[in-house]
């Protein structure tokens, strides 16, 4: 039995919208006059749907909407709006309102508005909740050498292990950086053959806008453009386990400068091996240097290594 | 009936005329239960004939919503009524073809049709 | 270069808006009278982002926008909108536009709210590109007999499997009736072992069974075990209940006309006819579903 929350400060126009959710479905209502006081109540239990009244003395339904997106964003909100306060609501509405229903039409539309907005809260919570029957997520990937497919394998990886309940926020920070690490290693040093200084980056953009950048030519170019990276991702509620294979020549680990060095060559390198091995509980590369296993355990694990 | 999710029903000369919102996963499922309950009892008190199942809503069904038709029917049968179904997707008149429902249940294109057919 | 289209029936507007974009010289502006040149336009190039009025003769903005959502579904769309605008503006929203920047507002707001949309729009399709680089998704999953998990996991598998390209509109909703199939058989027949004899002879007893069966040991202990693996050539599901598993040859034919008012043997001949391939492995409680991409072999994407 779903749980609304009605929120206005007029008593009349609470105990019509009230009424009106009361009679159309079977749920509990529940009422605040004002935002404050709204906020409040939920500290103790959160409602499945929130009805709020626009325009409110104390906290206005746009404060509203914002504070309960911040605090909990699982709840959906449906807005009333007076005549004339429409633009309020777009506003709202650019702030993550689900819905609104002028007041004029509210025994018309309010019913259906708010049986559509449950139902795709419960889709929302369904996924949601799918994600915590994971036991096991593999992927195998095969990149040709375009750094904007980068951050989205990041992306999609850290969702998988947040799922997995693997690691907290800053665990997963650090797989996404070592894993990112690792493959722009694979796509520059390894299959380009250019080191990082090499290119102008700046921020996360690795391609210069509108210059020829060398990693540009070279992607189009033989044998660097026939190259690929090979990427096997494995997160089980254990471990995360990367495997990342360029096709280039390799290298030689033991030659990577520690940081700090000043006649290193190339201290980006070293800089970057040095995250991922921190990063990671498990860092090896093969005989060639062109693959490289990383793993990341699960957090209690990590004093007690698999044997 | 805006507290119907799964199952909208009305009246429609001697049909009762039942319209699909979404696919049921189960007749196992309360809610599920208690709506087809409703659309029962409407059809036992309206002293409706027949049944048509108008798929206008939902494009495509499995065999838990077969499930529910072959209920609908028994409950009209006793008193030699009839189902017939209407505005079926291609897959869903695929279903019915494959589970060899449509040699017991006639395929109409509109509702209308179905209703005419089921005077007959 | 980003391509951007802007659609207003007004020159003087169309001027205005495209002269506050060209600000930005990463931007390309080309223009469109209404909602019928717009769609023509975009048949021969495709924008990146539309930057279009509410209020046009012959097909209006929000018209437009449900257009473009079905045709060019990842073309994001920015309403323009005048004073007393604003309820048709909300319904344009919920049909799928992007976001709107009142007409009074364009100067202060344009440029923030297309760079905004724009940058949304990019992850999104560098996300869609990132699966054409899958070459290999597996998971394994393993339920309780929660019967709301079935409609999520279903969505979740049907989509990966159009990611994958291994199916069109039409596959993926006989993928997701014959997914359905299995896993309601693995609940139901499997785990809680209430068959469906009962269910035809009396659907009360049935329901009341199945209830009281999701609270009883051993069965409410039992797991139903999903395993997906999905290539660019073919899916293949495995499903795995923990019940005494049956006899799937035991079953009566659904198609005999004796067994026509009979709903049980259906499950099983929708999964045989969705999907290319199904077998029961083990004592019946393990069933593994194919689909193959239609027309033969593809090469992973990016591969050779």
């Amino acid at each position: 039995m779903a749980t609304i929350l009605v929120v206005d400060d007029s008593a009349v126009d609470r105990r019509l919208v009230g009424g009106l959710l009361e009679k159309s479905a079977v749920c509990t209502v529940q009422y605040a006059a004002n935002g404050v006081e709204a906020l409040a109540r939920m500290k103790e239990v959160a409602p499945d749907l929130i009805v709020t009244d626009l325009n409110m003395p104390t906290m206005d339904g746009l404060e509203l909407v914002k504070s309960i997106r911040a605090r909990h964003p699982d709840v959906p909100l449906v807005l009333v709006t007076a005549y004339g306060s429409e633009a309020l609501a777009l506003e709202a509405l650019e702030h993550g309102a689900a819905s609104y229903v002028p007041k004029s039409q509210l025994a018309e539309r309010l019913p259906r508005t708010v049986d559509e907005v449950l139902a795709m809260a419960r889709t929302d919570r369904g996924a949601k909740q799918l994600l915590t029957c994971l036991v096991r997520s593999e992927f195998q990937f095969v990149l040709d050498n375009d750094p904007a497919m980068i951050d989205p394998l990041i992306d999609l990886v850290q969702q998988i292990v947040a799922g997995m309940g693997l690691c907290d926020f800053t665990g997963r920070l650090q797989t996404g950086i070592a894993l990112k690490e690792a493959l722009l290693n694979a796509v520059f040093h390894g299959n380009l053959e250019i080191s990082r200084e090499q290119i102008q980056a700046v921020g996360d953009r690795l391609i210069g806008e509108g210059d020829a950048s060398l990693a540009d030519q070279r992607r189009s170019q033989p044998p660097y453009c026939g190259r690929r990276v090979y990427v096997y991702v494995t997160v089980s509620p254990a471990e995360a386990r990367f495997v990342v294979r360029d096709e280039g020549r390799g290298f030689d680990v033991a030659a990577v400068p520690v940081p700090g060095d000043p006649n290193a060559l190339e201290p980006e390198r070293g800089r970057g091996l040095s995250l991922m091995r921190n990063f990671m509980d498990e860092l090896r590369f093969n005989e060639t240097g062109n693959e490289v296993t990383m793993v990341k355990r699960r957090d209690d694990n990590d004093s007690n290594p698999r044997g | 009936m805006s507290d119907r999710n799964v199952l909208h029903s009305e009246l429609s000369e001697n049909a009762v005329v039942v319209v699909p919102l979404r696919d049921v996963g189960s007749l196992a499922e309360e809610h599920v239960r208690s709506e087809l309950d409703a659309v029962l009892t409407q059809v036992q008190e309206s002293g409706a004939k027949n049944v048509v199942v108008d798929f206008a809503h939902l494009p495509y069904f499995g065999t838990a919503m077969l499930e529910v038709m072959l209920v609908l029917w028994r409950s009209v049968r006793t008193d030699a009524g009839k189902l017939a179904v209407c505005n079926a997707s291609e897959m869903e008149r695929e279903v019915l073809r494959i589970s060899a429902f449509d040699s017991l249940w006639p395929m109409c294109g509109t509702r209308e049709e179905a209703i005419e057919t089921l005077k007959q | 270069m980003t391509a951007i289209l802007v659609v207003d029936d007004s020159a003087v507007d169309r001027h205005l808006v495209g002269g506050l974009l060209e600000r930005d010289t990463a931007l390309r502006v080309d223009y469109a009278t209404d909602g019928a040149d717009a769609l023509r336009k975009m048949g021969a190039a495709v924008p990146d982002l539309v930057v279009t009025d509410l209020m046009m003769p012959e097909m209006d903005g929000l018209q437009l926008v449900s257009a473009v959502r079905s045709k060019f579904p990842y073309v994001p769309v920015i309403l323009t909108t005048s004073q007393g605008n604003e309820e048709i503006a909300v319904q344009a929203l919920q049909q799928g536009a992007a976001s709107y920047v009142p007409k009074h507002a364009l100067a202060r707001r344009l440029l923030d709210t297309v760079h905004r949309v724009l940058a949304v729009s990019c992850r999104e399709r560098s996300y869609l590109r990132l699966w054409n680089c899958i070459s290999v998704a597996e998971y394994a999953l393993e339920l309780d007999n929660d019967s709301s998990l079935i409609g999520p996991l279903v969505t979740y598998l049907q989509e990966h499997v159009s990611r994958m390209g291994l199916c069109d509109e039409t596959d993926r909703m006989r993928v997701g009736v014959a997914l359905e199939e299995a896993l309601t058989n693995a609940m139901y027949h499997g785990n809680l072992q209430v068959g469906s004899e009962l269910r035809e002879d009396d659907d009360r007893a049935y329901c009341a069974l199945v209830e009281a069966r999701r609270n009883q040991v051993p069965y409410k202990e039992r797991r139903i075990h999903v395993r997906a693996r999905l290539s660019r050539d073919e899916a293949v599901f495995v499903v795995r209940d923990e019940g005494t598993g049956f006899d799937p040859s035991g079953l009566p034919d659904p198609t005999d006309p004796a067994n026509l008012e009979r709903v049980s043997g259906r499950g099983i001949l929708l999964m045989r006819t969705f999907m290319d391939e199904v077998s029961f492995r083990g004592m019946g409680n393990e069933v593994v579903l194919t689909k193959r991409r239609p027309g033969g072999l593809n090469l992973v994407a990016n591969g050779r």
